[in-house]
């Protein structure tokens, strides 16, 4: 129980833990270079004027390469964990992890122009990485996102001085600079300075330039050290303590909300609390310090430490003579696993806390870093859990799961020392991706399912990042690579075979990338990347099996576009969907371009209807007669008998009506024939009309019946008479009559209605109101319904219904 | 109106038109300041039945226009939002619209252009825009509205033009959408488990489904499945049933007056002093059209409506005057009303008999209109040369009936109806007899619509004899033509056309009994392949099953278009007291013979010289 304690250093009321995290590690590096360690447990960075290096906090190796730029101003990490370098004439470059180069971009012209002296890489208020730079000329610049990289100057501070000792300060929601000018702090944003109210060196008279300035996790605390060796700390509005150095600073971080740490060349630390405490700590001389949320990490040839705050329930339980709930829970649960008495004893006196004590040993287990004592406090959970009735079984899961993933990351192997407020400050999401990033497949996945993420977050999502890797780096025939990875990831639609596909073609596997996009399930994805990839003719075979048009009309356009005429239109012809949907386009946007298709594919049929439908489109009577040969000419090739006589027809009343029009100055043209004919025999020229009539073969039926509604219409009534005399008519004669009460003489009509049979008879009777005859008729006829219905349309007759209701009478009684 | 009938089916429709709402208003409330929309014209009935103008005008839309090539009418606003369907026509128009803009000058204030492509973004369109040069100066959205709510059991497409693009020019469009629709549908209604299905369009839309079901993996529906099955019904397996006249309320209103967007447009003047109910609730981006006439809305929501829609048109005086009567007898309560206790309960039931009295009005109007229509247009004649053909087995003959309508100018698209529906019965006519009336129609209404004959040849409605009997076998088979129809109490769906039940829906019937499995030799001799297949569920929602009294819910969704008096069939079918199956219908649009008719035709209008 001893070596949980045996590291704490006691400041004011609190404790604090040197946590050993790694040893025997980075004991080969010179002093020459640098060092940066990510955030959260991050990789390491080291730099000299010949090589980058990137290192787990473990000391592993990832990767390492030349770097052939000129040297760095700063280095950093982004959010996405990659290597981020400003070089002196402000251009910012960033590379993947494994030192391929990826992006860069300026800082500006004044940056290039007059070369920056100092810069930072920062987390911006909106959880972005952003580059802040001071150029020679005392002006900030700002990005505040490495991917919308917008340079923005900062207000300009007039009085110039040298400024070394500044940070960026975000929050608030905005990214502004908190900088030294003098003995003064200043707040500095895109369109203000403000000086803080502040008295650097408070009370001791000596006013001595600010070196090194230093915020808080929080960044409500600021540290401040100047050029006498005054270490100031305090808040923006006013002083908390201050400690007097007694050799220059090397490194300034804040461990925790409450402590300062400093290390001093003289090789001496020094932890200063904000209530002026201080406690020196011997044989710590970092070449490098990383401020966490939670604490600081020290990396030192051989070794990597953790500084943070005892947590409460840590502290609780393991201070000396504590009789805290948690820690006589852990020694009922050590008692009992001795099979001692005591340790119902124990249980006993806490009883009443006993949710308490469980809480308190969950919630300590998290904090500490040996699984031993992880262990010792989760079974001690354990066991009072089992005394109160399923209290806190879900927080004594999550504490499970959580402990779990931090251990395995732990491991020196993987080497992310991870607390359990830095986890939640990183997100498991993000871990998951860093864990991704440093090509840890297997642990990922394993962490995906052992969270029961849901594939498409997780086990698909690394897989797919794994095909990425395995495709830009595998050596392997591109046929045998492309069988590894589907062989992996198997027909899943959750995994995006074209992400991998392009990576490929990124990589200039086009043959891989062809390959893999077999396995894509969405052909929006697919379509367009084969077409990049020059595969047109499966880019169409694609498009065409997801029944997406507007996905086949792309990718006939831009083979269109990429091919001859000819070659475009053998393609074309394998594809019958394909081929309608371009004949398509092509009637309503390119009709050049349709003919020449539709020759290309003998198709006379079609090419018959264009140019009927040019025909029809043009003004000019002899236009349109060529249109028609040319129409003939198709039909008799694609041997359609009918249509071409109907086209021969079609020119022959074209003809006539053009005759006509000449002769009588009026206007035949565009008119049917039987509208042709119908008007020659309204204006009585009969023998015109006959004329037509007997060269287009009309029927003697249907010449009777335009006949007949050409001489009602003009109301020829001696005309219409003579067609009556033959007493025999093809078409009847209700026609007749018809005519007659269409032009309103129903007088006319009357003279038709003796030829018409009883039932016609009758049924014109009705249609000419004549009802008394009608109903006459009806009664002769036993046409009850007949009846009904003239007793309805002369409700106002009264002697008429009088004579309906007894002919019905009669036909009733007679039945 | 209120849409709140819209949930009142076993699948909840209203939650459909909420998802296809919110979508709408999300995208509106992305687009800042106040917005002017400019509506492609065929969207602005089917959008209007998702989002009102109403609500529209709470989202920032301060004006509504039609697009036109003209330009743009002067406005000051901040934003333009045109609503277009996915075609390069439209690409065309915005690209004129904002290049004359801009040399404008504008109004002097800078705006901003949105395109809402609706149902889907093209890279088509968005090629032609860029080529256009405005790509640049617009924001780019998409709708994925593919369905819209027209009833409670009835959903369209609103693609007027499917059937033609699928037959005619090979463009199988419509039926990606109606994968899609159908996939959206599923996701708010849950998975259907059991799919049916004839036609070759149905099995492409079947396929299409699969397909995106495996695109879909990791996103499906955990919602309770709603509907039981789906019928895929491919319209060119039963074109028969698009012809003959719509002898239902619903179906001869839609023949006569034209039903779009479950409302008709009616002359004014006949309905006397009712004041106009509903108005500014339907978007009318232009100004009114024409003021005499009024619109009205027809769906279940308003009960006398929902009674006689599906009667046959015979049964719908006699049916109205009982109305009239049990009204009249309900305002004649307050007489006998004595206490003040009695009286109450007469005042609080006024608001409904009112509403009732109002509804009577409206259709008894209609009805009257519709009796005046069929007399005017010589319905009557008509119908007897349709009975006529339906009723031969071997009707191949010219018919002097039909030359008598050529000669008296009937209208071409309805005597081209009645040739179909000889060809169509007949399994096509014999060559001479096919010249014969190909001649007549030519010679009698023009030339130019040889085309569209060239037309309805290709899409099987007036074909050259095939040789075989395919009409008779089903006619026998599956009962199509009743003589006797009782068409005040039906017992069949073939009240619906009188004589004829319509082979689609009798298909549907025989899914329940005997089963399709039992009538294969049937479905064989339609063209086209017939499939079924089964759907997995969730395994969490396996167990949540249907209570048996409930009856079995059946989804007929049609490719190319589906009748009123189909629709009236499948209603009917709902109704039946031994049938414990209910149907929801689905198509990409609403369609009469008529108007499915025109869509095929080429219209070459010979220019005046």
């Amino acid at each position: 129980m001893n070596d949980v304690t045996s590291n704490w250093i006691q400041l004011e009321g609190d404790f604090y833990d040197k946590v050993e995290l790694y040893s025997g590690v980075f004991s080969n590096l010179d002093d020459s270079s640098r060092l940066v360690s990510g955030g959260n447990a991050g990789l390491v960075l080291v730099a000299d004027k010949l090589r980058v290096t990137v290192l787990t906090a473990s000391g592993e190796q990832l990767s390492t390469w030349k770097w052939n730029n000129p040297p760095q101003i700063c280095m950093g990490w982004s959010t996405d964990e990659e290597p981020v370098f400003v070089l002196e004439d402000g251009t910012v470059l960033i590379y993947t992890l494994f030192g391929t180069f990826k992006t860069s971009f300026s800082m500006g012209q004044e940056a290039k122009d007059m070369k920056i002296i100092a810069a930072r890489i920062f987390s911006s208020s909106s959880g972005t990485t952003g580059v802040a730079v001071l150029t020679s000329t005392y002006r900030f610049y700002m990005v505040s996102s490495l991917q919308d990289h917008r340079v923005r100057k900062l207000y300009d501070v007039v009085e110039m001085k040298h400024f070394t000792a500044w940070c960026p300060l975000t929050h608030d929601r905005q990214n502004r600079l908190l900088l030294g000018r003098g003995s003064e702090l200043l707040l500095l944003s895109h369109n203000d300075m403000t000086v803080l109210d502040i008295q650097i060196g408070g009370g001791l008279g000596v006013e001595s330039n600010i070196t090194k300035v230093c915020l808080s996790p929080s960044q409500s605390n600021v540290a401040v050290v100047t050029e006498s060796g005054l270490l100031w700390i305090g808040s923006f509005t006013r002083k908390l303590s201050h400690y007097q150095l007694d050799s220059e600073v090397m490194h300034l971080a804040w461990c925790g909300e409450d402590v300062v740490f400093v290390s001093l060349t003289s090789g001496l630390a020094n932890l200063v609390h904000i209530s002026g405490v201080v406690e020196v700590m011997y044989g710590v001389s970092p070449i490098g310090i990383t401020q966490e949320c939670d604490g600081i990490r020290l990396i030192s040839p051989g070794f990597h430490d953790l500084i943070h705050k005892v947590s409460e329930p840590v502290e609780e339980i393991y201070k000396i003579g504590s009789m805290s709930p948690g820690s006589i829970l852990l020694m009922a649960s050590q008692a009992y696993n001795e099979k001692s008495h005591k340790a119902d004893d124990y249980i006993r006196m806490i009883e009443a806390r006993l949710d308490q004590a469980v809480s308190q040993c969950i919630l300590a287990a998290g904090a500490l870093f040996q699984p031993s004592h992880q262990k010792q406090l989760m079974r001690a959970a354990k066991f009072g859990n089992s005394f109160l009735q399923g209290f806190a079984s879900d927080a004594f899961y999550q504490q499970c799961q959580t402990l779990k993933i931090l251990n395995a990351v732990r491991h020196y192997k993987i080497g992310m020392p991870l607390t359990s407020d830095q986890l939640a400050a990183l997100s498991k999401p993000v871990l998951i991706d860093r864990l991704i990033s440093r090509r840890l497949f297997p642990l990922a996945i394993a962490i995906c399912d052992y969270l029961k993420i849901p594939p498409v977050d997780g086990k698909s999502r690394v897989l797919g990042h794994w095909a990425c890797y395995k495709v830009e780096t595998s050596t392997a025939d591109e046929d045998e690579t492309a069988r590894q990875v589907s062989s992996r990831l198997g027909l899943n639609a959750e995994i995006s075979y074209s992400d991998v596909a392009s990576k490929a073609a990124q990589v200039g596997k086009k043959r891989l990338a062809v390959k893999l996009l077999e396995h894509e399930v969405r052909a929006d994805k697919q379509v367009p990347l084969l077409l990049k990839l020059g595969q047109g003719a499966k880019a169409l075979g694609k498009a065409i099996d997801s029944g997406d048009t507007d996905l086949i009309y792309h990718v006939i356009l831009n083979l269109q576009e990429e091919h001859s005429t000819a070659d475009f239109h053998m393609i074309m012809r394998g594809v019958k969907l394909g081929a309608s949907l371009y004949t398509k386009y092509c009637s309503q946007h390119n009709t050049a371009g349709l003919q020449s298709w539709l020759q290309q594919e003998d198709d006379w049929q079609a090419l018959a209807a264009h140019s009927l439908k040019e025909s029809y489109s043009s003004g000019r009577i002899e236009t349109r007669l060529s249109h028609l040969v040319t129409t003939q000419e198709y039909y008799r090739k694609s041997k359609n008998d009918f249509n071409l006589s109907v086209v021969d027809e079609t020119t022959k009343l074209l003809n006539h009506q053009t005759k006509l029009e000449e002769k009588f100055g009026r206007v035949y043209l565009n008119l049917s024939l039987h509208d042709t004919v119908t008007q020659l025999l309204e204006e009585g020229e009969y023998k015109l009309a006959d004329k037509l009539r007997s060269e287009f073969k009309i029927s003697d039926r249907k010449y009777l019946w335009l006949k007949v509604r050409a001489f009602g219409k003009s109301k020829q009534w001696s005309e219409l008479a003579n067609l009556a005399k033959s007493k025999k008519s093809l078409i009847g004669f209700g026609p007749f009559v018809d005519v007659c009460i269409e032009a309103g003489c129903k007088d006319e009509a009357n003279r038709y209605l003796v030829l018409l049979n009883n039932e016609d008879k009758l049924r014109y009777l009705m249609k000419l109101e004549i009802y008394s005859e009608a109903a006459e008729l009806a009664y002769n006829l036993k046409d009850v319904e007949a009846l009904t219905s003239i007793e309805v349309r002369s409700v106002n007759n009264f002697s008429m219904l009088e004579k309906v209701a007894g002919l019905k009478q009669k036909l009733q009684s007679s039945r | 109106m209120s849409r709140a009938h819209l949930n009142s089916g076993r699948a909840k429709i209203g939650d459909f038109r909420e998802m296809s709402r919110a979508n709408i208003l999300s995208i509106l409330d992305s687009i800042h300041g106040n917005k002017v929309l400019v509506w492609d014209e065929c969207l602005t009935g089917p959008v209007g039945l998702v989002a009102e103008y109403s609500v529209l005008k709470e989202h920032g839309v301060s004006r509504m226009f039609s697009m036109s090539a003209t330009g743009l009418p002067s406005v000051r606003v901040d934003s333009i939002v045109y609503i277009i369907r996915p075609n390069v026509e439209n690409c065309d128009i915005i690209a004129a619209n904002i290049r004359s803009e801009e040399r404008r000058g504008g109004s002097g204030l800078k705006m901003d252009y949105h395109i809402i492509f609706l149902p889907k973004k093209s890279l088509f369109c968005e090629k032609r825009l860029k080529e256009s040069g405005v790509y640049g100066s617009l924001t780019i959205y998409e709708l994925p509205i593919y369905l819209y709510p027209l009833d409670t059991d009835l959903l369209s497409m609103e693609l007027p033009d499917s059937f033609k693009e699928l037959t005619l020019e090979g463009d199988p469009t419509c039926i990606q959408y109606a994968a899609k629709a159908l996939m959206q549908l599923q996701m708010v209604c849950g998975i259907i488990p059991r799919i049916y299905g004839k036609g070759a369009a149905a099995d492409r839309l079947f396929r299409l489904m699969l397909r995106m079901k495996q695109e879909m993996v990791g996103f499906e529906s955990n919602i309770k499945p709603q509907i039981d099955s789906l019928v895929l019904i491919d319209r060119s397996i039963d074109l028969l049933s698009t012809l003959p006249t719509q002898l239902t309320y619903e179906g001869l209103i839609d023949e006569l007056f034209g039903i779009s967007q479950a409302s008709v447009k009616v002359p004014a003047d006949r309905f006397g002093g009712q004041q106009q109910q509903q108005a500014g609730d339907v978007p009318q981006p232009t100004a009114p059209s024409s003021t005499e006439m009024r619109q009205v809305p027809l769906n279940s929501s308003e009960e006398l409506y929902q009674d006689i829609r599906w009667l046959n048109f015979n049964a719908v005086g006699p049916s109205l005057s009982r109305k009239a009567r049990s009204i009249s007898a309900q305002f004649q309560e307050r007489h006998e009303a004595k206490t003040v206790r009695e009286m109450k309960e007469f005042v609080e039931k006024l608001p409904s008999m009112q509403a009732a009295k109002q509804s009577l009005g409206t259709h008894t109007t209609i009805a009257e209109m519709v009796k005046d229509k069929i007399t005017a247009e010589g319905l009557m004649d008509t119908l007897e040369v349709e009975q006529e053909i339906l009723s031969y087995v071997n009707s191949d003959r010219y018919l002097d009936s039909v030359e008598d309508l050529a000669c008296k100018d009937y209208p071409l698209t309805k005597l081209l109806r009645i040739i179909s529906m000889q060809s169509l019965v007949s399994s096509g006519l014999k060559p001479k007899v096919l010249d014969m009336y190909k001649k007549l129609v030519l010679q009698a209404y023009g030339y130019e619509h040889l085309l569209t004959l060239q037309n309805l040849e290709k899409a099987g409605f007036i074909t050259p004899h095939n040789g075989q009997k395919t009409f008779g076998t089903l006619r026998k088979r599956l009962n199509l033509i009743s003589d006797i129809v009782d068409e005040q109490n039906p017992t069949d769906i073939a009240y619906v056309h009188s004589v004829y039940a319509p082979l689609s829906v009798r298909l549907v019937q025989q899914l329940e009994k005997p089963g399709w499995r039992n009538i294969r030799d049937i479905l064989d001799i339609l063209p086209g392949t017939s499939f079924e297949d089964t759907q997995q569920i969730p395994t969490q929602l396996k167990n949540i099953s249907r209570p048996d009294d409930q009856p079995k819910v059946v989804l007929v969704m049609f490719v190319g278009g589906c009748t009123m008096a189909e629709i009236a069939a499948l209603r009917f079918l709902s109704q039946q007291e031994d049938k414990n199956v209910e149907y929801l219908i689905g198509t990409t649009s609403i369609i009469t013979g008529s108007n499915l008719l025109q869509s095929l035709q080429t219209d070459l209008q010979p220019p005046v010289f």
